[in-house]
């Protein structure tokens, strides 16, 4: 296929959308740049949700056979392609956490603050400069807002139980969240 | 609700962190209001950077080549699938009537040359036809064959709810690698912006999100399927009316039920 040739190596780099598109018509080695590409920051981003290797790599595999899949469902005027791989992989690994036992999740509520977690994990980590961009926009937003949009994302959590676990009327958790990502996305905007 | 309601629901949205009732009537809004989709995507977007917060992590190299390997092994997706399935009818068609130079025509003759010509090409292409339906019938018996005849492998019968009586369905499928058919006869055409999506629901009562399809104008349908690792021991079966692209919990009507006896 005339397509697959222009993905190789001695090319110039292809972009997101155009290998969603290469994988749609059939094209294996267009899913395996994918791969390449984004593997590392999904299996973290997978591993971070699920706190378990095993499940973050059966996790993985379905994300990418998905895309194999549905690669032509992906519609570049709902959101960026990267956006569509990385939602993939989270609702999948949130779809498996609620289905972990109650007790299971009683631990993890335990778990530390995830803002807190988060930096110090990347302490020694390399920070790409993409991630240097969202932890210099997030720490311009409030505490509160910022613990909130973190429940969400990176524990799955609702509206609801965000209100419960941080003991916050619902109204509130949704002025934080609106404010808060709205902000976000000014910030990274600029 | 208002346009404006919806608009402020939509972060929330963003970050999958509404109720059901209120997700349910933000996806309704969406599916008439370009505006908010746009918008939609864009929270997205931005909801989605989030991802690069986390340490990336490297997964065993062995992960790459088992995915290459299970792609390769399903062979192509169905949508190039579908491409190569139907090659256009010019590269099929007899070359055209080359005219005769000559200016005194023999009409009659030309006349039925060309019924002759035209008869032709409709047999040919009814031939054709026959022969793709006839290949893509073998290759269908043959994947449900292979399908069939692996050591666990299972077959469970789904009828239809109170919601469509008449429908039914057959699913197979293996329990090692996970792979799955469904056939499906009588559902009513999905209404726009719907599916049809399979769930497997474990024995300890866990519904997990399989499939998304659609039915052809008799109401017929197949699908392949892939049961996530944790569903593979499903009991029960069902297939309930979605959105289009799918959702991971079951929201819409049931259509077809089915156990395993």
């Amino acid at each position: 296929m005339s397509r697959a040739s222009s993905i190789g190596p001695e090319h110039v780099p292809t972009s997101d959308t155009e290998l969603l598109r290469a994988i749609a018509s059939g094209d294996s080695e267009a899913l395996a740049v994918l791969y390449d590409r984004y593997h590392s920051i999904l299996f973290g981003l997978l591993l971070r949700i699920l706190h378990d290797g095993a499940e973050a790599e059966d996790v993985l595999q379905e994300v990418f056979i998905q895309t194999w899949r549905r690669a032509s469902s992906f519609d570049e005027s709902r959101g960026k392609a990267f956006t569509w791989l990385v939602t993939i992989a989270r609702s999948r690994a949130i779809d498996r956490l609620r289905s972990r036992a109650s007790a299971e999740r009683r631990d993890l509520e335990s778990a530390p603050d995830p803002w807190q977690e988060v930096s110090d994990a990347s302490d020694d980590a390399i920070r790409s400069e993409e991630s240097e961009r969202v932890r210099g926009a997030l720490a311009e937003i409030s505490e509160e807002q910022r613990e909130t949009l973190l429940l969400a994302y990176f524990e799955g959590l609702s509206q609801t139980e965000i209100a419960e676990r941080t003991n916050t009327p619902l109204g509130t958790v949704k002025t934080r969240t609106r404010a808060g990502l709205r902000r976000l996305r000014e910030l990274l905007s600029r | 609700m208002s346009h404006e309601e919806y608009k402020g629901m939509l972060e929330l949205e963003a970050l999958d962190a509404l109720d059901q009732t209120e997700e349910r009537a933000v996806r309704e809004h969406l599916e008439d209001c370009a505006e908010c989709r746009a918008e939609l995507g864009e929270l997205r977007d931005t909801a989605a950077m989030l991802a690069h917060l986390v340490p990336a992590a490297t997964p065993p190299a062995h992960l790459r080549a088992r995915i290459l390997e299970a792609v390769a092994a399903e062979g192509q997706n169905s949508n190039a699938q579908a491409e190569t399935d139907r090659p256009s009818l010019k590269e099929k068609e007899p070359l055209p009537f080359a005219p005769r130079r000559r200016a005194s025509y023999n009409w009659g003759a030309l006349l039925a040359a060309s019924l002759l010509i035209g008869a032709l090409i409709v047999s040919l292409f009814l031939l054709w036809q026959r022969k793709n339906a006839a290949e893509a019938e073998l290759a269908r018996e043959r994947e449900v064959r292979e399908l069939l005849s692996a050591p666990g492998s299972s077959m469970v019968m789904l009828s239809g709810t109170e919601t469509a009586p008449q429908a039914r369905a057959k699913l197979a499928y293996d329990r090692q690698t996970g792979r799955a058919m469904l056939f499906a006869y009588n559902l009513p055409p999905a209404p726009a912006g719907k599916a049809y999506q399979l769930w497997f629901i474990t024995p300890d009562g866990k519904v997990l999100p399989g499939g998304v399809f659609g039915t052809n104008t008799s109401g017929q349908a197949e699908m392949r399927d892939q049961i996530p690792v944790e569903g593979r021991d499903a009991q029960a079966f069902a297939v309930t009316l979605e959105p289009a692209g799918g959702v991971s919990v079951a929201t819409g009507a049931k259509y077809l039920l089915g156990s395993k006896s």
